[in-house]
């Protein structure tokens, strides 16, 4: 036998996700024909599918990443000549996920918003399935945001504003004093578990979420006790369980206590009456898009996300601001893009603006450009260099990180982009998404009525656009790059119009349909009109 | 013989099309300009989508939004 494989050994097991297949070869072939993938009949039986191409060195490196608890097929074919013998085919197995990554002390999830839902990732027991969180009702025809804080997920929906809670213990009970956030309380059952609490629903309820800090549970009867941030005494006796975080909880966003009374010593400000855009900066949480005041935009306290309370000389206090010169009524805002804790843009309707540094203490709020909008709230995205991208009211532009430029990427390009795809945000969803495996931004336009669409691919490697369409059931409603542990799961997300959750894979030739078994969908007008160098043009078929 | 020149640059629609950049078409679709399997600069189809989930969690409406959470364990 000619071929013989080095690596991975035929039936390994916990073979490394970005395997590479060696060979040897005792008869010094000329070349090598490769068949690889997950189908063993199709390998055995050299199907065109499984067909990796031909190669000259003992080696072939997929190019893509495997998926995890996954078995794989291969085989080689000698080519000597105009012979071409037929190798064997070996099987190998990639490890899982879980035996991958050891030791792990945090966990991520992709979480959704659909069909009134909200629902996030089975991370535990089954990844590829999302389960809805029971009982929180929304409304995912109305505008709808959500941000990542403190281990929380925090919605704004219409007038109403949720907090889905991934880590804190629920506690209920008869509360003795003034429990403040903050405070450490401790129980007297056993193994005296302890939780720092982080929100109460106020006194109607006197329900209290906070942060286990250890192994123990809370249980009916305990008494958790502890001293407040004004050192008094106080103690809650629970009257029912503590509920654990898994499932998560969610309760109603309010400030710390809802309490309305300006002189109540525990007062912490009032939420916007209505928010359509949420952002995370700097440890707040920003809100805006309030159309009564749509100019503004109200910033929670810092590591706080229940107080608004505006307080003088405090630098970590709530921040109310708009995006204006003094004695100027603001641009309205559309979308906020931050960097990290850097900055925060502003996308406003006719305008782009900059928050440097911390609006409370000694930032600068300045317009970075006072002639380009924004096209919509989800309408940017961020590439893996920290490049800001956004569909403007006149183009398509790259803000550099660090602000060190702002470019319009489109003007030399398709300079009537805008205008050519008849931008009108009432009718259609615009979304920008970065998918880092194929070094790229994903730019989709979809005509809310009906799912039809027009769409971009910007190469970031040739700085080209690329027309791209789409069955109207998968055009796009929403796009994010997930940095999932699981790197087959790392990967740009793409919120479908037929309520599924998809992803471009360079494995597949055609468009996964909604059926619940495969059925693949032609690539349609896979075509580019060429210029030869005698003038003429052609059309083209890509292969 | 003519030459064979895939449209690595995208499109363009900037110029006329005597004087329309090298590397460009002034109309195409569903390509790309990398061979999305072997990542050679020698065009291609787009790659295809398919399903990462198995739920249709929209019941036939939009995905309308999508995040991630990370949170620690003791």
């Amino acid at each position: 036998m000619a071929i013989t494989p080095t690596s991975p050994t035929d039936s390994a097991t916990d073979v490394p996700i970005n395997a590479v297949l060696v060979w040897t070869d005792s008869v010094e072939s000329d070349s090598y024909k490769v068949y690889f993938g997950t189908n063993e009949t199709k390998v055995t039986n050299g199907d065109s599918d499984v067909f990796r191409g031909e190669v000259t060195e003992l080696t072939y490196d997929p190019r893509v990443l495997l998926t995890y608890s996954t078995e794989y097929f291969w085989r080689i074919d000698a080519v000597l000549g105009a012979a071409v013998t037929t190798g064997s085919v070996y099987s190998f197995t990639v490890i899982s996920s879980t035996a991958n990554i050891t030791g792990k002390k945090y966990k991520k999830r992709l979480v959704a918003l659909a069909d009134d839902s909200f629902h996030y990732e089975d991370i535990d027991s089954q990844p590829s399935d999302m389960i809805a969180l029971a009982s929180l009702v929304l409304d995912t025809s109305e505008p709808i945001d959500m941000v990542e804080a403190y281990q929380k997920i925090f919605i704004v929906n219409g007038s109403d504003k949720w907090v889905v809670d991934f880590s804190n213990t629920k506690v209920v009970g008869t509360v003795s004093g003034r429990i403040t956030r903050g405070m450490i309380l401790v129980g007297d059952g056993a193994g005296n578990a302890q939780m720092v609490v982080d929100f109460w629903t106020g006194s109607a309820t006197d329900i209290f979420y906070g942060f286990n800090t250890t192994s123990a549970v809370f249980t009916n009867g305990d008494v958790l006790s502890g001293q407040n941030k004004d050192g008094e005494s106080v103690s809650i006796t629970l009257t029912a369980d503590g509920v654990l975080p898994d499932p998560p909880h969610y309760y109603e966003w309010t400030t710390y206590g809802d309490i309305t009374d300006p002189t109540d010593p525990d007062y912490k400000g009032e939420m916007p009456s209505l928010s359509t855009i949420l952002a995370r900066f700097r440890g707040r949480i920003s809100l805006s898009g309030n159309s009564t005041v749509p100019h503004s935009w109200d910033m929670t306290r810092q590591d706080d996300p229940f107080d608004l309370l505006f307080l003088e000389e405090d630098a970590a206090s709530a921040v109310l601001g708009a995006n204006a010169a003094i004695g100027q009524i603001g641009d309205v805002v559309i979308s906020e893009m931050p960097y990290n804790d850097d900055y925060l843009i502003f996308g406003c309707s006719n305008s782009i603006w900059i928050l440097a540094g911390d609006p409370a203490g000694g930032g600068s709020l300045d317009p970075l450009n006072e002639t380009t909008g924004i096209m919509g709230r989800d309408a940017w995205c961020k590439d893996g260099d920290g490049n800001t991208y956004f569909v403007g009211t006149d183009g398509i532009y790259r803000i550099a990180k660090n602000l060190t430029s702002f470019d319009n990427l489109t003007m030399d390009k398709i300079p009537t982009i805008i205008k050519d795809l008849g931008l009108d945000a009432d009718k259609q969803v615009v979304t920008m998404g970065y998918d880092g495996r194929q070094h790229g931004l994903v730019i989709g336009v979809t005509e809310r009525e009906d799912g039809s669409n027009q769409n971009f691919w910007y190469d970031l490697r040739t700085g080209g656009f690329f027309p791209e369409s789409y069955p109207n059931q998968m055009s796009l409603f929403g796009q994010f790059y997930y940095k999932a542990d699981n790197a087959e799961y790392k990967r740009l997300m793409i919120g479908c119009n037929d309520g599924f959750i998809r992803t471009f894979d360079v494995t597949y030739k055609n468009d996964e349909l909604n059926d619940t078994a495969y059925t693949a969908q032609d690539i349609d007008f896979v075509s580019y009109e060429l210029l030869w160098d005698d003038g003429d043009f052609d059309e083209g078929v890509a292969m | 013989m003519a030459k064979f020149r895939f449209p690595l640059l995208g499109v363009n629609k900037n110029f006329a099309a005597s004087t329309r950049p090298d590397y460009t078409s002034s109309d195409m679709n569903n390509v790309r300009p990398f061979d999305v399997l072997e990542e050679r600069a020698r065009g291609g189809q787009r790659p295809g989508m398919r399903k990462v989930y198995n739920q249709d969690i929209g019941s036939g409406t939009p995905v309308v939004k999508i995040a991630q959470i990370t949170t620690v364990e003791l």
